[in-house]
């Protein structure tokens, strides 16, 4: 199994939403750059943070956060 | 307020103390006792009184405060502090190396190369000490 990265819809999820990164952000109470960082892929978050998320979207988190895994080659 | 700010008061009051009274003592003590009193005890002093000022700003702008408290507690802002007091670290202990040689080079007091070498050691063992603290905590 090789793992590969992390992937996330936050952006898309963001925008159905109608907020911008600023007004994620003050939900969720974490800065505008951390938002952005995620959106962006440059940041992974923690687990607190990515339930929060979900919790915010009323996802599940696997919904929102996909952990690319190419099995056997 | 006074409950707010109570390390703030003593640290200015302490610093202010320490800037009299290195006043006073300025054609009694030596030169380099009055100037260690001036410089920590204006330190002391400013630390203290910008302490009381913030306070007294983030009371009246609680939006402020709020951003600031994110600011702080941000986890992304956390792992960068983390990580770039790693980095400082790393080229510290470097730093320290090389002035430990140019003290040799140049033939400083053996106390001098000395000194430089037993902060690198103490910097070493702290490491140690915490590395294996977090590890049992986590």
């Amino acid at each position: 199994m090789r793992w590969l990265y992390l992937k996330n819809r936050l952006e898309e999820l963001r925008k159905e939403k109608g907020l911008t990164q600023e007004e994620l952000a003050n939900e969720l109470e974490v800065s505008r750059q951390t938002i952005s960082s995620i959106e962006n892929e440059r940041y992974e978050p923690s687990i607190t943070l990515a339930f929060k998320i979900a919790i915010f979207f009323k996802m599940k988190i696997e919904e929102i956060f996909i952990y690319e895994v190419q099995q056997n080659v | 307020m006074f409950k707010k700010n109570w390390i703030n008061f003593i640290l200015g009051f302490a610093g202010l103390v320490l800037v009299i009274y290195g006043f006073y003592l300025t054609k009694t003590a030596p030169k380099e006792l009055t100037g260690i009193m001036f410089g920590i005890g204006s330190s002391l002093f400013v630390a203290g009184l910008a302490g009381i000022i913030a306070n007294i700003y983030n009371k009246h702008n609680p939006e402020a405060a709020k951003w600031k408290n994110i600011q702080v507690n941000d986890e992304r802002n956390k792992f960068l502090r983390y990580k770039s007091n790693s980095m400082v670290r790393n080229i510290n202990q470097w730093l320290l190396f090389a002035l430990a040689m140019i003290t040799i080079v140049v033939k400083l007091p053996l106390w001098m190369t000395l000194s430089l070498v037993g902060i690198n050691l103490i910097n070493s063992i702290l490491y140690v000490y915490f590395f294996n603290k977090f590890s049992k905590e986590m």
